[in-house]
């Protein structure tokens, strides 16, 4: 499988084509990554998506939207945001089945689709550079609603405040589906004109899986309109975090369960390839998974939490560890939170723990082109930190990390935000 | 003991199934050009069997056994399983249903410990009164994780609402004060009970060669030396037809109110095979040309602001019980529900609508031709044809030969709207 790799079709104008052809999956899989800048704008680019499905010329409401991807066999078209770093990336994903496991009426599917995927998106409904008013303000109550909702869901609430909390006035802080206050300013105008910029400026990466020929697949990409355009906006480098001292935050809200999470800011400076992966090691052997650290002492040693895990941002720098406990064990909890820091700053690393951590990480790779949104996902991922390497590489290099890697980037590592969401009466 | 293939109509999957001489059924899917092999080691036993005969001796434990017994497994006199599951470099999960308990792996390499493994650490129990003890404090966390989430309690307070009697009824999970009841030796019985491999299924896809797995499973099983089965009798209680209960509000700290209306139908005898898959398949197919987002009913409600993204609906029909569900925020709970009711009664005496119908077909071929290229969906969807008793390509064979008019038949025998249940979330004044 050692030619299982990405081939760049096309790299020009600030447009990126990434294909791979393979007959391993029964439907086609294209990923479109519009690269933007996370700034308070992110409310008019939620906006922007929500009206998107709601209607274009020719299909101008909701339902004949749905109505015509039932007729292109159940085809999906969905759009989101995903925050990396300070990127807010507008992420188009576009599913269907492949014609040949179809009936013969199927064929020119996939053109059929990606056009109305453009149409989607460079052709709203509505008139003189607005959507039709009635649907921009409904989607404004939505969103609205969505942003009020994020208190009803506990983790996602704590994990907000938290961010907020420890980059207060940098753009991380921010939610990347927007914030209220400016969603009550946002105008109509405004959301068309900003997705009118992204597409004219926001380059794009395009990952193409599946049974397909690069050459005519890039030839109908080609005719998309919303391909077109200067592309010549490129977000930059993540803004470095300036670490302050360490500081516990405490908040209330009504809740069964507290939620404590930790901000550990990463000095990425000059980090060399095998650091970067040091430093995804290190955080998979604290909170990667049930032979993880965390999992192992505060959940099966201690009993105080169902969940215990880590994240880490390697574009931003940021390991985050999360976890659902009585507010009472709150100091236990902490206390084995920084044994485990420690212990990993320090090397006692038992050699069990670190072959099972590094089994599952090689094993996990090793299964990733199984999947075409993970294979998609880890070659951006390496492209957007600027690393250049055959994916297939990255199992053998996980394999020859050592302890000492791990304890060599270790001191990268801080601990800045403590956050506790409580309720008043725990 | 011989590996029968299941044809796959249009898709060209390579699928074998065998019944072990231990009943254990073996299904064993190969995908050659992937790298991952999933394996799933499955009991016919989930929260809902807390009631049954062995012997004569009629055992109550409980609620939450089943869902304990899951957790428990994982813990041997020598350490936890998923270490050495991690060891192998494979990954591993289990997950407790109203009538089913699973376990899987999946890893791409050394998958032969891993499979020996699986079948070891479900069949061969070692549960102790410190490890139980130890499990009360998690489990009490994952309970309250879920107590915290606003559409689980909807959906849970619905249930308690439409059934009186079945356990149904009960959080999978149990309670605080029922899994504080639970120790070693329960677990024992419950596991005796229902883990024979007579009432299991296993299912594998991945690389691997079809006969090299049915000759290690058999090797294994031979090597573990299982004790013929004792037959069970689950008793499930009488069930009114009608909802417990019509109606159940609970305040909580939420942004909008959340509504869920539920429908109690006659439980399927039995809800397996051919005929009650084909009578599921036809309700939901029934229930998205009501309700689906290309319906005029969606586009109806949606413009108007009634229902927005967060609606959804659902149905279940399993051992004892049969429900469809209806959901979601909503400022207006009462227009809501009124609405919602009107266009069922609206579908029930003007039927469906055919366009949709056959663009639901469509719609669903796709979907199935796209679900069979991951391999953990793959393992589900054979491990859920063993429950229901049929081949895992049925389904589009049906899909193939509905007729509207089952359709339509469908709707009006799941929904009595002579009788439901509503379950209001809303907010708490803060």
């Amino acid at each position: 499988m050692s030619s299982f790799e990405f081939e760049t079709v096309r790299d020009q104008g600030g447009v990126r084509v990434h294909c791979l052809p393979t007959s391993k999956f029964k439907a086609l899989h294209l990923r479109f990554f519009f690269h933007s800048r996370l700034d308070a704008t992110a409310t008019e680019l939620t906006l922007a998506q929500a009206l998107a499905k709601r209607g274009c010329e020719g299909y101008p409401d909701l339902r004949s939207v749905t109505i015509r991807l039932e007729e292109l066999y159940g085809s999906s078209i969905s759009l989101n945001l995903a925050k990396s770093g300070e990127r807010n990336l507008f992420v188009g994903r576009v599913v269907c089945a492949a014609e040949k496991y179809l009936p013969s009426d199927a064929a020119g599917l996939v053109a059929e689709l990606l056009e109305f995927f453009d149409r989607l998106l460079t052709r709203p409904s509505g008139e003189g550079g607005q959507y039709r008013p009635e649907l921009f303000e409904q989607e404004r109550t939505n969103l609205r609603r969505q942003l009020e909702g994020l208190r009803d869901d506990k983790d996602a609430w704590a994990h907000d405040r938290f961010l907020k909390s420890m980059f207060s006035g940098e753009p991380y802080g921010l939610y990347e589906y927007g914030d209220l206050e400016r969603l009550q300013a946002v105008t109509n105008r405004d959301v068309r004109a900003r997705l009118e910029h992204l597409l004219e400026h926001a380059p794009v990466d395009i990952y193409v899986v599946g049974d397909i020929e690069p050459k005519a697949i890039a030839d109908q990409l080609s005719a998309l309109r919303c391909l077109r355009g200067a592309k010549d906006e490129e977000p930059g480098p993540p803004i470095v975090h300036r670490p302050g001292p360490e500081t516990t935050i405490i908040e209330e809200t009504e809740a069964e369960q507290a939620r404590l999470l930790i901000g550990c800011p990463i000095d990425m400076t000059n980090l060399s390839d095998r650091e970067l992966f040091a430093l995804h090691f290190y955080n998979t052997l604290l909170g990667g998974g049930m032979f993880s650290k965390l999992f192992r002492s505060i959940r099966e040693k201690a009993s105080l939490a169902y969940s215990a895990h880590s994240s880490l941002d390697s574009l931003k720098g940021l390991l985050t560890i999360s976890t659902g406990i009585d507010a009472a064990s709150f100091e236990p909890a902490l206390a084995l939170i920084r044994q485990q820091l420690s212990d990993l700053a320090e090397g006692r690393i038992e050699e069990e723990e670190f072959r099972a951590a590094k089994e599952t990480v090689v094993g996990r790779l090793a299964s990733l082109p199984d999947s075409p949104g993970g294979w998609t996902h880890q070659h951006l991922e390496l492209a957007l930190a600027g690393r250049q390497m055959p994916l297939a590489e990255l199992p053998a290099l996980f394999r020859s990390l050592e302890p000492k890697d791990l304890v060599a980037v270790a001191p990268r590592v801080g601990l800045e935000t403590i956050y506790l969401l409580r309720s008043p009466s725990q | 003991m011989k590996l029968e293939p299941i044809a796959s109509p249009m898709l060209s999957e390579d699928v074998w199934r065998a019944k072990l001489p231990s009943g254990l059924e073996l299904t064993v899917g190969r995908k050659a050009d992937h790298a991952r092999s999933f394996g799933i080691l499955s009991t016919e036993y989930g929260s809902i069997d807390g009631d049954f005969r062995v012997n004569g001796t009629e055992h109550r434990v409980p609620d939450g056994v089943a869902h304990f017994l899951e957790h428990k497994l994982f813990e041997k006199e020598d350490g936890d399983v998923s270490d050495r599951f991690h060891q192998l470099g494979a990954d591993t999960n289990a997950a407790t249903s109203y009538t089913t308990t699973s376990y899987l792996f999946s890893c791409s390499d050394r998958f032969e410990p891993c499979l020996d493994l699986l079948i070891d650490f479900v069949l061969v129990p070692h549960f102790t009164e410190e490890g139980v003890a130890k499990e009360q404090g998690i489990i009490a966390q994952e309970i309250n994780m879920y107590q915290d989430h606003p559409d689980y309690r909807l959906f849970t307070n619905l249930l308690g609402a439409l059934y009186a009697e079945h356990p149904v009824r009960v959080d999978i999970a149990g309670t605080l004060e029922s899994i504080a009841k639970i120790d070693a030796e329960t677990l024992y019985t419950c596991h005796r009970t229902f883990y024979h491999p007579s009432n299991m299924a296993l299912v594998v896809v991945g690389p691997k060669d079809p006969e090299a797995v049915l000759e290690q499973v058999a090797a294994r099983l031979e090597y573990l030396a299982i004790p013929d089965a004792t037959p069970v009798e689950r008793v499930l209680p009488n069930e009114p037809l009608a909802v417990a209960r019509h109606e159940i509000a609970e305040l909580r700290t939420v942004s909008r109110p959340r509504v869920a209306i539920g429908f109690k139908a006659a439980a399927q005898e039995p809800p397996t095979g051919a005929e009650s898959l084909r009578s599921n398949v036809a309700f939901a197919i029934a229930m998205e040309l009501a309700f689906g987002r290309s319906s005029p009913a969606h586009h109806d409600l949606y413009e108007r602001g009634i229902i927005d993204e967060s609606f959804s609906f659902s149905q279940a029909s399993e051992r004892g019980f049969a429900f469809a569900a209806l959901g979601g925020e909503t400022e207006e709970p009462e227009t809501f529900q009124k609405e919602l009711l009107s266009v069922i009664e609206g579908c029930q005496t003007k039927g469906l609508d055919s366009g949709g119908f056959a663009r639901a077909r469509n719609r669903y071929l796709g979907a199935y031709v796209r679900s069979f290229d991951s391999v953990e969906a793959c393992a589900h969807t054979y491990l859920n044809a063993f429950h229901r008793k049929v081949s895992p390509f049925s389904v589009y064979e049906i899909v193939d030969s509905l007729e509207l008019g089952e359709v339509e038949q469908a709707l009006r025998d799941r929904i009595d709207l002579s009788d439901y249940a509503v379950s209001e979330i809303l907010p708490a004044a803060s």
